[in-house]
């Protein structure tokens, strides 16, 4: 497959700039998959997980949401947080997501706590799968 | 003469102390500042990727987007977000600041205050203000940014604020700052012209007004967290240049000082021989 430039952007500057053959990620209007000279596109990226596929090999990634670019000669993920299996920290993941499950259950009435204790989760969940799954 | 020296010399003690202080707090100031420089450049390709992908998607759709971002509300409150310091020493930069607060902001507007220097300034006059983000410039935790973002932007689209500002220090070299007074919302289009842009037919999943409804506050995020950083570099480049100023003061005080000792030895020697020499000469 016909290899095409990946760089992923955090406000902590550069995370990757590499080569890649495919590169699967999750927008908030469902899965794609993108290969070399795809369309122009500019869509938001979910809380989930992201993986690319590099010299027949699969690498895989937890994005606290964000947001991709592709363009002709190179696609770009803007992400706030990023992590690889390798930099996870399972038991901090896991103290998060019991957490935002406790905050969950004691129902307080704002709902800002509550989208918030949600985002929490989800980011926690995504971080335990992909650290399980590695 | 004696008591003279005597305190001369207690004097010059104490500034050489004062002296060791300032020096110490240069020394740390050029430290901080180095690395929160290096946090402005690291900041930098997230930033400008962002404010790129923003130009890019009003310029493809341009006029075309009915946006709440891109729209002023016309009832409510401004909102200020206000970045001081929250430790002294540090010359000009809290002053600075707050004469710009006084001058722009008005009776009835909210103010987010950054820095405990501008809660005490605030205090003094009396003006309510919200202080869960006081502490944003000694953590410069970018997850309490996208708290604050996602409390403002919430606000915003309920219509219950018009306008969101943010005063900060603009760092220009190591020896000048300016404190300025930036709109972040509504998104002003204009802003947006200069920035080269591809023009390519792209898609936008699933709208641009949907793209742009979760590009925004990532725009928001990274401009607050980078205005937020900069003040933080000018605060630590006005406190080395501040101390760096004192330390010289002290070593001038200190050359001083020493002279009117070494005076005043020897008008204490000159005193004593000629009165040896008096007392030779009476016998």
């Amino acid at each position: 497959m016909k290899p095409f430039k990946l760089k992923i952007v955090t406000p902590r500057g550069i995370y990757k700039e590499t080569e890649v053959e495919m590169l699967n990620l999750r927008t908030t209007s469902g899965q794609i998959g993108i290969l070399a000279n795809h369309l122009p596109l500019a869509s938001a990226i979910d809380i989930s997980e992201m993986n690319y596929i590099k010299d027949g090999q699969r690498y895989k990634f937890a994005l606290a949401g964000g947001f991709v670019y592709v363009n002709d000669d190179e696609t770009t993920i803007i992400a706030n947080a990023i992590e690889s299996p390798e930099e996870i920290d399972l038991r901090r993941a896991q103290e998060a997501k019991a957490r935002a499950e406790e905050r969950l259950h004691n129902q307080s009435n704002d709902d800002m706590d509550i989208l918030r204790a949600e985002v929490a989760l989800r980011k926690a969940i995504t971080r335990i799968r992909v650290k399980n799954e590695n | 003469m004696a008591s003279n020296m005597q305190s001369i010399k207690r004097r010059i003690k104490s500034v050489e102390s004062t002296k060791k202080i300032t020096k110490a707090m240069q020394l740390v100031a050029t430290s901080k500042l180095r690395k929160t420089r290096n946090q402005l450049e690291e900041l930098k390709p997230y930033y400008s990727k962002v404010q790129e992908t923003v130009a890019e998607i009003l310029a493809s759709n341009q006029g075309m987007i009915d946006n709440p971002y891109l729209k002023a509300n016309p009832k409510g409150k401004n909102v200020y977000i206000v970045i001081t310091s929250s430790l002294g020493l540090c010359g000009g930069y809290n002053a600075n600041v707050l004469k710009t607060v006084d001058q722009t902001i008005q009776e009835g507007d909210l103010i987010y205050m950054i820095g405990s220097k501008g809660a005490g300034h605030l205090n003094h006059h009396q003006i309510e203000y919200n202080h869960d983000y006081l502490n944003l410039n000694s953590t410069l935790d970018f997850r309490e940014v996208v708290r604050l973002v996602g409390e403002l932007t919430k606000m915003y689209r309920n219509q219950e604020i018009s306008k969101i500002k943010i005063i900060y220090t603009e760092f220009v070299n190591n020896l000048t700052f300016t404190p300025r007074v930036i709109d972040l919302l509504p998104v002003d289009v204009k802003e947006f012209d200069n920035i080269e842009v591809t023009q390519k037919f792209t898609i936008f999943e699933p709208s641009p007004s949907e793209v742009l409804n979760h590009l925004i506050p990532m725009y928001l995020q990274s401009i607050i967290y980078g205005y937020l950083v900069e003040s933080v570099t000018s605060e630590n480049a006005s406190r080395r240049t501040s101390m760096e100023n004192a330390t010289d003061n002290a070593q001038d005080l200190i050359e001083d000082l020493l002279l009117k000792y070494n005076q005043a030895r020897q008008t204490a020697i000159t005193n004593e021989i000629s009165e040896i020499v008096a007392g030779a000469n009476a016998q």
